[in-house]
């Protein structure tokens, strides 16, 4: 069945634009979705990019404990957030540069951008920094398994090891087998909340630094170097939403269908995140391992059932 | 007498001579012969650093029993028989210079200087509130946080500082006294004109609780009696400032655990529970709302109408809003089992307020020292035995139901008293009985509040002392903490709510 | 001609050997450099199909002096010859004006050790390698113990020295067998089917026992962590980035042997890779001290390698050449990037304990503000061990998962599902790891050590440099890789000429493309960094809450980093911890530690060991100690030999 794909450069300029361009706007989404939930009227959609502007006209202030490891955290997460989504499909079946095992590459940039968070985190010298270092990097370190389980099972069923076309077999033959796929989706739903640090592990919009996880490696950056790490975390949840939307969305031939789509996707991914986070509470962090354990037994799962179907 | 103490009720005065003065031996063995007899100390002091006072609370015969006896340049600390006195050696030595000696801990309190003399109370040379030793655990895999005195978010100060392993706490040491503004000392020649305004702030979101108990002392003091509709009104103010803590105090449970439902709503309720108060005197936290021997202002039969009407709507939201915390299977997992504090070791602090309450611990000013009109309306006391957050959690939720139905019946009932017994405009300062001590104590919303105070031979205060309920609970919130998971923290100390300036005085 | 690179290689030889002989740093250091160099050289152009056999006539009871150069010796030779030069010129630096003849012992036993590892690839006889095998493992020994006379040192030695020797056992045992079925001592491919015979099956096993416990694979890698843990940190950079490789060397010798592997070999390497990758990782996160930590770290490496070498063998008995040549292809780079690398990270802890004087990594901090080189170097070390892009040890990592990712795709062998989840959780594991060890050591405040300032002799800066300075063009030219890994793929896949070297690299392993991309995310990550530094900055101390008085101890400790994987798997680790007792509103003093214990170790060697000598104890009473009764023994066995011939 023939695609019809945008030309090179096109894919290429419409993957800068959404990743430069949509990730705060997932944010507003999800903040709106919230605040109405909760009876109130809620800041406007366009929100983050007003902070993410303020932000970027200030000065920085830095502490005299930190070195260019602190610098490096934020910077590396959006780099490696870019480098990610052009990788990654998002409209179509190709991206700008996929290459053949290039979903080894997007796991392995999500390590590099954990590796320099930790790192600008315990270069402030304070506790609360190291605490939530802790956190964010033992967690993610035993979500990756439930995501390279996924994906193992999206190339054995696809025989392919690049993300776009894996995605576009298993999108378009959705009916085949969907069972081991909507196990995947669980698992991979939970990886996606723990990667991006919503409810329930933790409380994006919560104060307290002693229950932070991801926030309070933040905590320290001023002025640019906080506006890369809201704009860093809002473009890997673009990221790591793309692979959630890509695993369900049936794929169509023309792509003046499949971006709306797309958009389409992220918006209800967003609406689902608020909604989440507005019935469900934090878990208690000692019972976190036990969540991720059963993510990775969902994907597991998903793979074993895939594997032991007659093809 | 052959008994060694003066048996005082809630409210009254009694001159100086009917007690007996102990020898100061005999004074700590009496004290802890009380003990015995499940009595609780309610305060230790001394007045100018010569006489020592002992208060202890008798809650089956209703009434409280004074000690006095004459403090020596050091004695034998009390602490290691009876912990209950440990907070109140520590303010003595520094308030006096008094040495407790063997004491454990002897840390300054409020990083004050001593009240005779401009200097430091040894062997504390002391510049920043907060800049001592703390308990160490040795080992260099132990890491400390220090939380405080500035938090993230709009709280009081204080200086909590953990002693941890990665997410396990093994210690937790609160440091306090940010907030000093040195009330009992200003009240000292008293009573002046602002002395009510004081008391009013001494915590803020208590503001109904410490202006009743002072007034209800400056009315023992002065011999004033109040009209009955006067102390249905203050009763009602009392009522509804519980209310609105409680419900404030279980919208922060649950947006500290996450949940935006109840946060949400309770945030939202609180504010109309505030609005009631209002309502009676235009003032959201009761200010100006109480003066001596009356109420500054009435409730007439519309305004009760209105008030009810407001009340009924704001139960239905506020009891649905509560069931959802309790039906949310991952908000009771945040709740349940954690922060547990044991009967034992809140007997043994000497906790009072719904935090003793949800450990088992019996004990209710409203009940035990009633003041009019609870000796008329009898409460039921509100008891949990768990002792985790979310016993705390549900007392809070049962005495909102019990005041609200308080407050329902002191509405309709205030239409059928006696109109225009509001009592006209005494004396601001009225004179005062001389040489004479006089306790109080009100049931606030965080516990037993009791002022003690000691007149001079002209009846102005000698000493004026003020015991706020988190002055016992602080020590409860750090035993909490041992051995708990640190992310745990916020919820604790939510689910406990002290105040850092009722402490700080 | 053709005897010219043998000439030279055994020339340089010798020049290594006479290089520790003698006692001035400079000639000795000119001519370990040139030795060297020379077998540089030769590997360079035995890559370039120049592979030579020689066999030197001289007496060598039952075996023969043969010397063989292939591509997969090549290979490794490659960083055997460029490491020793670089770890000479630290030791130098570390010790030659404090202790001039500890360096001197150090050079001769470096010049020693070194010519026998540079035998062991070319070996193409049983004895001799198992001849250069035993040299390594006794010049291992000495040096570890070579300038720590204390018990804890010798200790460590004798476990070293025990581990080398079973290894050696183990190998003889297996060459018996093998030669069995080749006729000799000679090198050569097995007949087709042996490997499904007893023998066969015996001798893979003795072989996998052998090299495992070289190679420090679990579960034989108890030795690995106590020797690097006491060692000089040169030596420990030896052991680590050289001799361990000889293990490796071993496998990829027996995967080209035979030539029909059953698949049950490839599941046995495979079990025992996951259980070292898994194993050390975890151990490594929770280690106190850091050389420790980098000596587990190793342990997680070889597990590893020998992940992508149970793939290459699945490849080979599934006759898959692609699986077959993702595993060789992964392995290797993997190989090279360790044999960088971890030299790199041992000679930046030696410096970190020149300066501290400690191993203890809680008592470190903020040492990247006095040595910000160094910290650089351990920075870029960590980065390329764990696999992370942009540096080239994300290259192997690559072509190992995809080789993992080939295996269950289109070669339906699903084990390799559990390679790939196990290189992926050490991976992340491992990330944790270095993480926090480059955190607390070099970020932060000091927390107990005060730093003088301390500076690091030139002869052991420069070193790391080099090492540094190899694996930045690696990564920036990560292209040079596939040249040189064709000749070995082409050694190892004679049967299929279709292998020619484009199509391999350029669709099922597109490194070009590959690079690409991270050259753009590294001129974006520039870019980024020069815009943030040009922002006007201002300095003031961390925010501390308000609160007066800040004390070190208000740092997150590497313990605490580590506890929530400490109490996760508290089962595996072992970990004992002395809780504090703190009940009660007056705690009395009280103090909380933990400890590690390998669990090989501790729960199994050791209690075997104890328990066996109790039993041996027993026997004591043979041992009279009068000379008759040995004579009667000597008599009796005499006389029960004889009845047996005779029988």
């Amino acid at each position: 069945m023939l695609t019809a794909e945008l030309p090179f450069l096109a894919l290429l300029l419409a993957h800068l634009a959404v990743a430069i361009f949509v990730p705060p706007f997932l944010f507003g989404i999800i903040a709106k979705v919230k605040a109405l939930v909760a009876g109130r009227k809620g800041p406007p959609l366009i929100q983050s990019y007003r902070n993410i502007a303020k932000l970027l006209k200030k000065q920085i202030v830095l502490s005299m404990t930190t070195t260019w490891a602190f610098l490096a955290g934020p910077i590396a997460l959006v780099v490696t957030g870019l480098g990610i989504s052009m990788v990654i499909p998002m409209g179509g079946t190709e991206s700008p540069f996929g290459f053949s095992g290039d979903m080894i590459f997007v796991a392995y940039l999500l390590g590099m951008s954990r590796f320099m968070s930790v790192l600008a985190s315990l270069d402030t010298g304070n506790s609360f920094e190291g605490l939530g270092a802790a956190r964010d990097a033992t967690w993610s370190a035993l979500a990756e398994p439930a995501l390279f389980l996924g994906m193992g099972a999206i190339a054995f069923f696809s025989g392919h090891t690049s993300l776009g076309p894996a995605f576009f077999a298993v999108g378009s033959t959705w009916g085949n087998a969907s069972g081991p796929f909507i196990l995947v989706l669980a698992g991979w739903s939970i990886v996606f909340l723990v990667e991006n640090s919503r409810i329930p592990f933790d409380d994006p919009a919560g104060h307290l630094e002693l229950a932070m996880v991801h926030e309070v490696m933040l905590l320290d950056h001023s002025g640019p170097l906080r506006a890369f790490a809201i704009y860093g975390a809002s473009l890997k949840l673009l990221v790591t939403g793309t692979l959630l939307v890509r695993i369900c969305l049936p794929i169509k031939s023309v792509w003046w269908l499949d971006w709306p789509a797309y958009f389409g996707g992220l918006a209800l991914l967003a609406l689902f995140i608020g909604l989440l986070e507005s019935v469900l509470a934090r878990m208690r962090l000692i019972r976190v391992p036990q969540l991720l354990v059963a993510a990775i037994l969902a994907c597991t799962f998903g793979f074993l059932l895939l594997f032991l179907e007659p093809k | 007498m052959s008994k060694n103490h003066l048996v005082a009720l809630n409210g009254s005065v009694h001159p100086l001579e009917e007690i007996p003065v102990l020898d100061f031996e005999i004074f700590q063995q009496a004290i802890l012969d009380s003990a015995k007899d499940n009595n609780k100390l309610v305060c230790l002091t001394s007045d100018q650093g010569q006489r020592a006072f002992a208060v202890m609370a008798d809650q089956t015969s209703k009434s409280f029993k004074v000690f006095q006896s004459i403090f020596p340049e050091t004695f034998p600390s009390l602490t290691t028989r009876f912990l209950q006195a440990n907070l109140f050696e520590r303010e003595i030595a520094e308030q006096w210079g008094l040495q407790p000696i063997g004491h454990p801990w002897l840390k300054p309190l409020r990083f004050h200087k001593q009240w005779t003399s401009d200097q430091y109370s040894l062997p504390w040379t002391l510049g920043d509130p907060g800049a001592q030793d703390f308990y160490n655990i040795f080992g260099d895999e132990i890491h400390e946080v220090a939380v405080g005195p500035v938090h993230a978010g709009i709280i009081e100060p204080g200086h909590f500082r953990f002693q941890c392993n990665g997410e396990q706490v093994f210690h937790l040491e609160i440091v306090l006294g940010y907030q000093h503004r040195g009330i009992e000392r200003a009240l000292v020649g008293g009573p002046h004109q602002l002395s009510l305004k004081m008391m009013e702030t001494v915590s803020g979101d208590a503001t109904i609780g410490h202006s009743w108990a002072y007034l209800n002392l400056l009315e023992a003091l002065a011999g004033f009696q109040i009209s009955d509709r006067s102390s249905v009104i203050r009763a009602l103010a009392l009522e509804l400032e519980r209310l609105a803590n409680h419900v404030g105090d279980l919208g922060a449970l649950a947006q500290d655990a996450g949940f935006q439902p109840t946060s949400a709503y309770c945030g939202r309720l609180r504010g109309d529970f505030l609005n009631l108060t209002a309502e009676i005197c235009g003032s959201r936290l009761g200010r100006d709302l109480l003066s001596l021997g009356r109420a500054n202002f009435d409730i007439h039969p519309e305004y009760s109408q209105k008030m009810l009407k407001q009340l009924s709507e704001v139960e239905v939201d506020l009891l649905e809003s509560i069931e959802l915390l309790w039906n949310t299977s991952s908000v009771a997992s945040r709740l349940e089992g954690v922060g547990i504090v044991s009967k034992e070791n809140a007997l043994e602090l000497g906790m009072v307020g719904p935090a003793a309450r949800a450990s088992g611990v019996d004990i209710d000013a409203r009940r035990d020292f009633p003041l009019a009109p609870y000796d008329i309306i009898p409460l039921p006391v509100a008891l949990e035995d768990s002792g985790d957050i979310y016993a705390r959690a549900k007392i809070r939720a049962t005495e909102i139901k019990t005041s609200i139905r308080f407050v329902r019946s002191a509405l309709n009932a205030i239409q059928n008293m006696e109109s225009s017994t509001v009592a006209p405009e005494t004396e601001y300062l009225p004179k005062l009985a001389p040489n004479s001590l006089a306790i109080s104590a009100v049931e606030g919303w965080r516990g037993m509040i009791f002022h003690l105070a000691i007149t001079d031979t002209n009846g102005h205060f000698e000493r004026y002392k003020i015991v706020d309920p988190s002055f016992f609970n602080w020590q409860g919130l750090a035993l909490a903490m041992q051995g708990e998971n640190i992310s745990d923290f916020p919820l604790c100390n939510k689910s406990f709510n002290l105040s850092y300036c009722g402490f700080d005085l | 001609m053709y005897f010219l690179a043998p000439a030279c290689f055994l020339f340089a030889l010798v020049l290594v050997v006479v290089s520790g002989v003698i006692r001035q740093f400079r000639p000795s250091a000119i001519l370990l450099i040139s030795g060297c160099g020379i077998i540089f050289g030769c590997s360079v152009s035995a890559m370039l199909e120049n592979t030579w056999f020689v066999n030197l006539p001289y007496f060598l009871p039952e075996g023969s002096f043969a010397l063989q150069m292939d591509a997969i010796a090549a290979w490794f030779l490659l960083p055997m010859s460029l490491l020793p030069p670089i770890l000479m010129v630290y030791g130098e630096g570390h010790w030659g004006k404090t202790n001039p003849l500890l360096a001197q012992r150090y050079r001769l036993l470096l010049g020693f050790a070194t010519a026998s590892l540079l035998i062991i690839p070319v070996a193409a006889h049983a004895i001799f390698f198992v001849l250069a095998w035993e040299l390594v493992a006794i010049f291992g020994f000495l040096l570890i113990i070579a300038g720590d006379t204390s018990d804890k040192a010798r200790h460590a030695g004798w476990i070293y020295l025990a581990s080398s020797h079973a290894s050696v056992m183990c190998l003889i045992a297996a060459f018996c067998l093998m030669a069995t079925a080749n006729g000799g001592g000679f090198f050569a491919t097995l007949p087709v089917g042996w490997a499904h015979t007893g023998a066969g099956k015996a001798c893979f096993l003795l072989f996998t026992i052998g090299f495992a416990i070289k190679s420090g694979i679990s579960p034989f890698h108890f030795w690995l962590p106590e020797a690097h843990g006491i060692a000089p940190c040169q030596v420990a950079a030896f052991s680590s980035g050289l001799v361990v490789k000889i293990g490796l060397f071993g496998f990829f010798r027996l995967l080209m042997w035979v030539p029909d592997p059953p698949l049950w070999w490839a599941g046995c390497i495979l079990l025992l890779g996951v259980l070292s990758a898994l194993l050390g990782a975890i151990n490594s996160v929770v280690q106190k001290d850091y050389t420790r930590f980098l000596a587990f770290s190793t342990v997680e490496n070889m597990g590893v390698v020998a992940i992508a070498l149970s793939i290459a063998f699945a490849g080979k008995s599934l006759n898959q050449p692609v699986l077959m040549a993702l595993g060789i292809a992964g392995g290797l780079v993997h190989v090279l990037n360790h044999c960088i690398i971890k030299p790199l990270l041992f000679l930046t802890a030696g410096s970190i304990l020149r300066i501290t004087g400690s191993r203890n990594l809680e008592l470190l901090g903020g040492l990247a503000k006095q040595q910000p080189r160094l910290a650089f170097s351990f920075f870029l070390g960590a980065v390329c061990i764990c696999g992370l892009p942009p540096l080239f040890g994300f290259v192997g990592k690559w072509i190992i998962l995809l080789g993992a990712f080939e295996g269950f795709t289109n070669s339906g062998w699903i084990w390799s599902a559990i390679a790939m989840s196990a290189v992926i959780f050490a991976g992340s594991l491992s990330v944790i790891a270095f993480a926090r060890t480059f955190g607390i050591a070099f970020l932060g405040e000091s927390r107990y050590f005060r730093p003088k300032k301390t500076s690091i002799p030139t002869l052991m800066k420069r070193p790391m440099l080099i090492l540094v300075l190899f694996a930045v063009a690696i990564s920036i030219l990560p292209m040079i890789l596939p040249p040189t890994l064709q000749p070995v793929l082409n050694l190892y896949d004679q049967t299929n000429t279709t292998m020619n070297p484009f199509p391999f690299f350029l669709n099922i392993v597109p490194i070009g493309q590959l690079w690409f991309l991270t050259c753009l995310l590294v001129f974006l990550g520039a870019f980024l960094w020069w815009r943030v530094k040009k922002t006007v900055i201002r300095h003031q101390p961390t925010w501390d809450c308000g609160y007066a008085k800040n004390s070190p101890r208000i740092q997150y400790t590497a313990s605490s980093f580590a506890q929530i994987l400490r109490d996760l798997f508290s089962v595996v680790l072992l970990h004992k911890k002395a809780p504090p007792n703190t009940k009660g509103v007056f705690p009395a003093p009280s103090q909380f530690s933990t400890e590690s214990h390998d669990m090989m170790l501790h729960n199994g060697l050791n209690p075997a060991f104890r328990g066996s000598a109790g039993l041996l104890a027993r026997l004591r009473i043979a041992q009279g100690g009068l000379l008759p009764i040995y004579l009667l023994y000597i008599v009796i066995t005499l006389l029960a030999l004889l009845a047996w011939t005779l029988a």
